[in-house]
């Protein structure tokens, strides 16, 4: 298995690259720092569809592209994939202490993107787009 | 010859870069503000005062009033001023031409707007390391303030450590203030009656035993309680006409009591900060066995006289502690180092403040204070070395592909850049990308924290409530509080580092399964590619 890491212009373009295809499901898994963690200025949207905010969890959904679209950043990301995935998504917090007590912050947006390796045929690529 | 305490008082005043304007708006309103107008009433109250570069321009726009304020304090010698590095920086931890930089441009800023230069410099989270000192020096500085236990493990007595002592590090002479711990956790939180006969408790006979407090001003009215304590209540007001009227305790500036006593001797400080930092920076399992011999000494009535013997670890062993602490400042580092190899025409101040920012350092740790698990602060330090990194590759292009191991773990990390995007990829097995960069919107998608264990989780499940004082509110330090409610399902940790591209494979109904694993493959690196096997 072969994984390629490339960028282009405002993508970064992930390659996989199968050679015996094991009868087993293939995830990445991508933590995302994005600045609205889980306040109103950041959201999901799949086919000009608002799916909700970064703190809310996306349950096994088919995906070929999700825009993550940050105001506070003043940008979105936009996630592509060649071969229709199945996504979830769910927020990451910590639990710290600071001077106002013990409290849950929002580390990032971990999504999960997985496939049936025996239905991937050709190189899977996933691009990931930045624009702001 | 009557008894005379000085009282030597000093505030600090900080907001990290990255703040929320919200915050320093609050933080002015309920602190800075009232504090400086109640001062400005009781002009014989001398005190000292230190405001981080980053607010300090923040309230120089937006409350240019209250800095002309502090400007008529200062011109009437109620105020003495005192600097330290511009962003707040532990000078121990960032290059000494940097610390030189940031200092002066601290100085020369106050210079410009409030008309006084610095004498003396605060030193950010009190932390002591001889080699800050030729740096301080050079920059005019003559003394500093530290805690107390810093000179307590150096075996002085506490009856000693009422007036500065002098130290030196390559042969440049620095003289040092110790902070009374006793001070720091009585002011504002002991009724104000009782604080000041503390102080006039300190007097003796014979040579003049100075009291020294230098804390944060965000314990008048910001901490927890403390606004209603300070103001409401009028703990401050109290404390001043207590004090002013006390035949015993006499206000002055440091600066005046340094030109007008001598050094109580020569000594060497150890590399340390205060107490509790000292404990905060330690791996979860040391910090479990200090923490319980502390209890146990104290259990046996012994910690106050022997506390300077159980020292923790030191700051910089947050780079060890936290990976992510650790990344950014091998990065800082690094570009720091680019920013020095320029020759001067190149440079600009938007690169050096740039290289401030990111110098910082509230993003860089975590304790009861300290900023590494709020998102916003690590992304004011990331912006501002994006930001740099952009600026330097205008001026000093770097390879599309460069590999190098940064942040000294033993593996090569691969920067892939194209003047739009950086991913810096690990070399380390996962073939996962640590940094995901993007210079048009100066910010770090690849900036998560990896979710570890803190020796105080297990206080979270206790669920204590604070026990509160019958007089006074409770000091921080010794609080139990909740900001959120913490279920057990949120006590969370991660077995693995939280990255992009981190590859499984799960087979039949497998849910955990380890990430699969790369080696670089040899050869098939182009200069925008990165290809592993």
């Amino acid at each position: 298995m072969h994984k390629q890491i490339a960028l282009e212009g405002r993508a970064l373009v992930v390659t996989y690259v199968f050679g015996n295809v094991p009868d087993a499901r293939f995830e990445v898994e991508l933590n995302l720092a994005m600045p609205s963690c889980d306040g109103p200025a950041g959201r999901f949207e799949m086919n000009e569809e608002v799916l909700g905010g970064f703190a809310q969890q996306i349950q096994s959904r088919p995906c070929d592209e999700i825009r993550l679209r940050d105001d506070i950043l003043g940008g979105q990301l936009m996630l592509l994939v060649n071969q229709t995935a199945t996504l979830r998504s769910a927020p990451c917090f910590s639990v710290s202490q600071s001077e106002a007590g013990f409290e849950k912050i929002m580390q990032a947006v971990t999504l999960h993107l997985d496939w049936s390796c025996q239905l991937l045929k050709s190189p899977l690529v996933i691009r990931l787009t930045i624009d702001s | 010859m009557p008894k005379i305490v000085p009282l030597l008082f000093g505030v600090h005043a900080h907001q990290p870069v990255g703040n929320f304007p919200k915050v320093l708006d609050d933080a002015h309103l309920r602190c800075y503000q009232p504090f400086l107008h109640m001062m400005e009433r009781f002009p014989e109250f001398r005190f000292s005062i230190h405001v981080s570069g980053w607010l300090f321009d923040y309230l120089v726009r937006h409350y240019p009033d209250d800095i002309q304020l502090l400007k008529a304090l200062v011109s009437r010698g109620q105020v003495e001023l005192f600097g330290a590095g511009y962003t707040e920086p532990v000078l121990a931890a960032i290059p000494v031409r940097d610390r030189i930089s940031q200092i002066n441009c601290m100085s020369g800023r106050l210079e410009q707007v409030l008309g006084r230069r610095p004498q003396g410099a605060w030193l950010t989270e009190r932390v002591w390391d001889s080699t800050v000192v030729p740096s301080l020096v050079a920059c005019g500085i003559q003394y500093v303030t530290v805690d107390d236990y810093h000179f307590l493990c150096t075996g002085i007595d506490q009856s000693m450590l009422t007036g500065f002592f002098s130290t030196e590090e390559d042969g440049k002479r620095l003289d040092v203030f110790p902070i009374s711990e006793a001070l720091r956790y009585r002011l504002p939180f002991s009724p104000a009656n009782e604080a000041v006969q503390y102080l006039e408790s300190l007097a003796v006979d014979g040579e003049a035993h100075a009291a020294i407090y230098f804390d944060d001003i965000e314990k008048f009215g910001i901490w927890p309680e403390t606004y209603e304590w300070v103001y409401t209540r009028g703990w401050l007001e109290d404390f001043i006409r207590l004090t002013l009227d006390s035949p015993i305790v006499k206000p002055m500036l440091f600066s005046d009591y340094h030109a007008s006593a001598t050094t109580r001797g020569v000594v060497y400080l150890p590399t340390t900060s205060y107490i509790e930092m000292n404990e905060w920076t330690l791996p979860i399992d040391a910090a479990n066995r200090f923490s319980a011999l502390v209890q146990k000494v104290k259990n046996a009535g012994q910690y106050d006289s022997n506390k300077a013997f159980l020292r923790g670890g030191i700051w910089r062993n947050f780079m060890t502690r936290y990976p992510e602490s650790n990344w950014m400042h091998k990065r800082m580092l690094g570009l720091s180092n680019r920013y020095a190899a320029l020759s001067e025409p190149d440079k600009t101040i938007e690169m050096r403040d740039a290289l401030f920012e990111a110098q910082a350092n509230d993003a860089y740790w975590h304790g009861l204070f300290g900023g590494l698990y709020l998102p916003h602060l690590r992304r004011a330090v990331y912006g501002a070395l994006v930001k740099l990194e952009a600026l330097l590759d205008a001026v000093a292009p770097r390879s599309s592909l460069v590999s190098c191991d940064t942040d000294m773990d033993g593996h090569v990390e691969s920067f892939l850049q194209n003047g739009i995007l950086q991913a810096v990829v690990r070399n380390d097995g996962l073939a996962d990308i640590c940094e995901l960069d993007s210079y048009l919107l100066n910010h770090n998608f690849g900036d998560t924290l990896t979710r570890q264990k803190e020796h105080y989780h297990q206080k979270v499940m206790l669920n204590q409530s604070s026990t509160s004082n019958v007089e006074g509110i409770d000091n921080p330090h010794e609080r139990i509080s909740f900001k959120h409610a913490i279920l057990p399902e949120d006590m969370v940790f991660d077995s693995f580092r939280r990255s992009l591209f981190i590859d499984r494979l799960h087979t039949n109904d497998e849910i955990e399964s380890e990430a699969l694993r790369y080696r670089i493959k040899p050869g098939a690196t182009a200069d925008s590619t990165l290809t592993f096997e």
